[in-house]
C-alpha cells in the first residue's frame, strides 16, 4: 500500500487578515458588538417614535462643537493604528511602538473630551426613558472604547519591555482592526445621540 | 510543498516515523497532572463532554420540574405546589430547558465533533472555549442557587414586563433570571464565534465548502444565527436589570418608556432561538440518515440552501409571538406570510430525507428509529405551526395549552429526538463501546408513546380553553381527565428517559468494544480510534468528497510537517481549503477559569450592588493580562507573511 504525503513544514506560521483564524474570530466578535449597538439604536428609534416631544422637556442638548471635534480626532486616531498594523506585518518593533503610542495619546485625548461632554449633560439615566437610552448608548460605547485603549496600552507596555515575536505582531494587528470598529460604530451613534434630536420634526 | 511516497509496512522508515510522531503527539497533547487536569484542560473533547454532561444534568432538573408541574395539575384544586412555588417551577422548567439545556447541549455536541469531522486537532481558540463553558456552568448554578433559596425566577421563561418589572416583581427573583441570561448568552456567543473561525479556517485540505459534512454546515449556520440573535436578549435582560436595580425607565410608560419594547427585543432573539436549537438537530438527522441508508443525503445543495433559508426567514418571524398585542394589520399579515414561508425550506428537507430513505439500504437501528420519530412528531408540530401563523386562529389559541402542545412538538420532536438519536449514533465514538440495542429500542418506543400521550391531549385542552401558567382549575371545566392523561404520559416519558440513562451508564462499562467505525459511516471522526486520541489525527487527512471515508482510496495523501512538539494545526483557505499556514494553538491554561470567576464576580455582584460590575471589569483586566502574557521574548525571523 502506498500512501502519498503533502509536506507543509515550509508554510509560514503567521498570516494576516482573512487568512488568519484570529481575524475571523475578531470579525465574529465585532459582528456581535455591531448587532448590540444596532439594537441600542433601534431601541432609541422605537422610544422616540412613540413620543410627541423629543427630547423631553427639561433636557438641554449639548452643543455640537465638542462632540464633532471629538469624532474627528477619533477618526484621525485610526491612521496611526493603521500604520502600527503595517509595522506589525513588516515585523518592525520600532514602527509598532511609535504608531501605537501616537494612537494611544490621541485616544486618551478623546476620552478626556468625552468625559467633559458627559459631565455637561443635565439629565441622567434615571431621569426618563430618553436619559436611560442615551446614557446606555454612551456607557456601552465608552466601556468598549476604554477596553480598546487598555488593550493598546497593554500591548505597548509589552513592546517597550522588549517583547517581540508573532504573538505581539498578531496582537498589534488585532488591536488595529478592533480600533477601526470602535471608532466607526461611533459615527452612527454620534448622529443618533447628538445630531438627530436637533430635528424635533424627525 | 513536496510530494513523496511512504510505504507503511512494519519494517520501513515511514512506519517508524508514524510511531515516533504518535508518541510525540501523545506527550504534547497530554493533560496537566493531578488537580490541574480538572482546572486547565482546553482540548475540545473534554470541554465538549463537559458541556453535554452539564446540559443533561440541567435537563434532569428541568424534567423533575416538569413532573412537579404535572403532579400539581393532576386534579382540580390541587395544593401540591401552591401558586407561588408553581410559578417558580414552570419558569425554572422553561428557562432551564431553553437556556441551560437545549442550546448548550448542541454547542457541546458541536465542540466535541466538529473538529474531528473537519479533520483538525482542536477548535481555533481553545482557551476561549473553556472560558465559555465556565461562564455557562456558573450562570446555571447561579440560577439554581436562587431557586433553592426561594429566589427562583417566577415571571415565565420570557419574563414579560411589566410583570417582571420593579413594580410587580420586587425582590431578587427576576434579577437572578436576567443575569443568568447574561452568563449563558455570553457563553453561547463565544462558542458561536469560535465555531465559525474553526469551520472557516481549520478544515482538512480538500474539504471545500461543497464537501463540508451536513452537521458541520448546520453548526455554521446556527453559529451565524447565534451571533445576530443572542445580542438581543442580552440587551433586553440588561435593560430589565437596569430598570430594576439602577432605576432607568426603559419599560416604564410614565417616563417615556414602553413595555411592548421588551416583547420586540426579546422575540427578536426568541424566535431565532428556536432555530438555533433546531438547526443543529437537522444536521444530526442528515448525519444519521446518511449513515443508516449507506448513501449520501439526497440533495446536498438543496439541504444546505434550506438551512440558510431557514436561518434568514427565522429572523423575520418574531412578531408572530405578539399577534395578541394589537399590531397594525399590515404588520400582522407580513409576519403571517413569513411564518408560513418557513414551512417551505423545512418541507424541502423532509422530502430530501424521505428520498434518501426511499433510495437507501436501511438498517433500522435505534438512532434511525429516533429520526423516524422526529419526522413523525415534527411534521405534526409544523402543521400546528402553520395553523397558529394565522392571526384569527392565533388569537383563539394564544396563551392556551394548544401553544404548549405546539412548541413541545417542535422542540422535543424537532430537537430532542434527533439529539438522543445522535447520542446513540455517536455513543461508540464517545466511549469506545456499543450501547445496548435492545434497551435502545425499548427506550425509543416508550419515549415516543409517552410523548404523544403527554402532548397530544394538550392540543384538545387548549381548544377547550385551558390557559397556560394557571396553577389549578375548577372541576366543572371538564379538563380533569385530559390532564390526568397528560400526567400519565409524562411519567411514561420519564421511564423511557431512565432506560436511556441506564443504557448509557451500563454500556459504558460492559458494552461490546466498538472499534473505530462500527457503522461504516462516511465522516472523518470514524477514521480514528474510539474514544478519539487527544490530538485526533496523527496526520491531518485530506478529503475528496462530502462522504470522505466512502470515497477514500489508498493514494489519497495525508499531511505531514505540522509540528508535533507543540500544539499546532493546519489553517486552510476559506473556500477551497488549500493549505495556507501552520497555526499554533494554546495548550492547557488556568486563566480561562480565573477570568470566568472575575467576570462572574462582576455579574453576580451587580445583581446586589450595581457598581460591582466595574469591580468585576477591573479584576477581569488583570485576569486578561495573565491570559495574554506572551511567552517568547526573542524576535522570530521576519517571514514573508503576506
Amino acid at each position: 500500500m502506498i500512501r502519498p504525503t503533502i509536506d507543509v513544514a515550509e508554510l509560514p506560521e503567521i498570516a494576516f487578515t482573512e487568512r488568519s483564524p484570529l481575524w475571523w474570530g475578531a470579525i465574529g466578535m465585532l459582528a456581535i458588538e455591531a448587532t448590540m449597538f444596532g439594537l441600542l439604536m433601534s431601541a432609541y428609534v422605537y422610544l422616540r417614535l412613540r413620543q410627541d416631544i423629543w427630547p423631553p422637556a427639561g433636557v438641554s442638548l449639548p452643543h455640537l462643537f465638542l462632540p464633532t471635534l471629538n469624532l474627528i480626532i477619533m477618526i484621525l486616531s485610526c491612521l496611526p493604528s493603521y500604520y502600527a498594523s503595517e509595522a506589525a506585518k513588516a515585523n518592525s518593533p520600532t514602527g509598532m511602538k511609535f504608531w501605537l503610542l501616537l494612537n494611544v495619546i490621541l485616544a486618551l485625548i478623546t476620552v478626556g473630551i468625552r468625559w467633559d461632554i458627559w459631565n455637561s449633560l443635565n439629565y441622567s439615566g434615571r431621569s426618563n426613558a430618553y436619559g436611560s437610552i442615551v446614557w446606555t448608548i454612551l456607557g456601552f460605547h465608552t466601556f468598549d472604547y476604554v477596553a480598546g485603549i487598555l488593550e493598546s496600552i497593554g500591548i505597548l507596555v509589552l513592546l517597550f519591555a522588549g517583547y517581540a515575536g508573532n504573538d505581539i505582531r498578531k496582537a498589534v494587528d488585532f488591536d488595529s482592526y478592533t480600533w477601526y470598529f470602535v471608532v466607526a460604530i461611533w459615527i452612527p451613534l454620534y448622529a443618533v445621540v447628538f445630531v438627530w434630536p436637533l430635528f424635533p420634526k424627525f | 510543498m513536496s510530494t513523496e511516497l511512504i510505504e507503511p509496512t512494519a519494517t520501513d522508515p515511514a512506519f517508524e516515523r508514524e510511531q515516533r510522531d504518535r508518541r510525540e503527539l501523545e506527550k504534547t497533547w497530554a493533560s496537566e497532572p493531578g488537580i490541574l487536569s480538572w482546572l486547565t484542560p482546553t482540548t475540545h473533547h473534554i470541554i465538549g463532554k463537559r458541556y453535554i454532561i452539564t446540559a443533561f444534568v440541567f435537563m434532569l432538573l428541568g424534567g423533575i420540574e416538569a413532573l412537579m408541574v404535572r403532579i400539581q395539575l393532576w386534579r382540580p384544586e390541587n395544593h401540591f405546589l401552591g401558586p407561588d412555588l408553581y410559578n417558580q417551577t414552570f419558569t425554572m422548567h422553561g428557562t432551564t430547558m431553553m437556556f441551560l439545556f437545549a442550546v448548550p447541549v448542541m454547542e457541546g455536541m458541536a465542540i466535541y465533533f466538529v473538529p474531528m469531522m473537519i479533520g483538525t486537532r482542536n477548535v481555533a481558540f481553545p482557551r476561549l472555549n473553556a472560558f465559555a463553558y465556565y461562564l455557562y456552568v456558573i450562570g446555571g448554578i447561579f440560577l439554581y442557587v436562587g431557586f433553592f433559596t426561594n429566589t427562583g425566577a417566577d415571571a415565565g421563561w420570557f419574563s414579560y414586563v411589566p410583570l417582571s418589572g420593579p413594580a410587580f416583581s420586587p425582590g431578587k427573583r427576576v434579577d437572578f433570571w436576567a443575569q443568568m441570561i447574561t452568563f449563558t448568552e455570553f457563553s453561547g456567543l463565544i462558542s458561536a464565534v469560535e465555531l465559525v473561525a474553526t469551520i472557516f479556517k481549520l478544515r482538512a485540505p480538500g474539504m471545500s465548502l461543497n464537501r463540508i459534512p451536513l452537521f458541520v454546515w448546520a453548526m455554521l449556520v446556527q453559529s451565524f444565527m447565534v451571533i445576530f440573535a443572542m445580542p438581543a436578549v442580552m440587551i433586553a435582560s440588561t435593560f430589565l436589570l437596569m430598570d430594576r436595580t439602577v432605576g432607568t425607565h426603559f419599560f416604564n410608560p410614565a417616563e417615556g418608556g414602553d413595555p411592548l419594547m421588551w416583547q420586540h427585543i426579546f422575540w427578536f432573539f426568541g424566535h431565532p432561538e428556536v432555530y438555533i436549537i433546531f438547526i443543529p438537530a437537522l444536521g444530526m438527522v442528515s448525519t444519521v440518515v446518511s449513515a443508516f441508508t449507506k448513501r449520501p443525503v439526497f440533495g446536498y445543495t438543496a439541504m444546505v440552501l434550506s438551512l440558510i433559508a431557514t436561518a434568514f426567514i427565522g429572523f423575520g418571524l418574531w412578531v408572530h409571538h405578539m399577534f395578541a398585542t394589537g399590531l397594525p394589520q399590515l404588520g400582522a399579515s407580513f409576519f403571517t406570510a413569513a411564518s408560513m414561508m418557513i414551512a417551505i425550506p423545512s418541507g424541502v428537507q423532509i422530502f430530501c430525507w424521505l428520498a434518501t430513505l426511499w433510495s437507501g439500504r436501511i438498517t433500522m437501528k435505534t438512532p434511525l428509529l429516533y429520526i423516524c420519530g422526529f419526522i413523525f412528531i415534527f411534521v405534526i408540530g409544523g402543521l400546528t405551526g402553520v395553523m397558529i401563523a394565522s392571526v384569527p386562529f392565533d388569537l383563539q389559541a394564544h396563551d392556551t395549552f394548544f401553544i404548549v402542545a405546539h412548541f413541545h412538538y417542535v422542540l422535543i420532536g424537532g430537537a430532542v429526538f434527533p439529539l438522543i438519536g445522535a447520542i446513540y449514533y455517536w455513543y461508540p465514538k464517545f466511549t469506545g463501546r456499543m450501547y445496548d440495542e435492545y434497551l435502545g429500542k425499548w427506550s425509543f418506543w416508550i419515549i415516543f408513546i409517552g410523548f404523544n400521550i403527554t402532548f397530544f391531549p394538550m392540543h384538545i385542552l387548549g381548544l377547550k380553553g385551558m390557559p397556560r401558567r394557571v396553577y389549578t382549575y375548577p372541576a366543572y371545566m371538564g379538563w380533569t381527565w385530559l390532564n390526568q392523561l397528560v400526567t400519565i404520559g409524562a411519567v411514561i416519558i420519564a421511564v423511557g428517559g431512565i432506560i436511556f440513562l441506564v443504557n448509557v451508564f451500563i454500556s459504558a462499562k460492559s458494552g461490546a468494544i466498538a472499534g473505530p467505525d462500527p457503522w461504516a459511516a462516511p465522516t472523518l471522526e470514524w477514521s480514528i480510534s474510539s474514544p478519539p486520541p487527544k490530538y485526533n489525527f496523527v496526520y491531518i487527512p485530506t478529503v475528496r468528497s462530502e462522504s470522505a471515508l466512502w470515497t477514500r482510496t489508498n493514494d489519497e495523501p495525508v499531511i505531514t510537517g505540522v509540528r508535533t512538539d507543540r500544539r499546532e494545526v493546519l489553517a486552510t483557505r476559506i473556500l477551497d481549503a488549500e493549505p495556507d499556514h501552520r497555526y499554533p494553538i494554546a495548550g492547557a491554561s488556568i486563566w480561562p477559569l480565573i477570568t470566568s470567576l472575575t467576570v462572574a464576580f462582576g455579574f453576580i455582584g451587580s445583581v446586589f450592588f450595581p457598581s460591582w460590575i466595574f469591580w468585576g471589569a477591573g479584576l477581569t483586566v488583570f485576569a486578561f493580562v495573565g491570559w495574554f502574557w506572551p511567552k517568547r521574548t526573542h524576535n522570530e525571523q521576519p517571514e514573508a507573511a503576506r
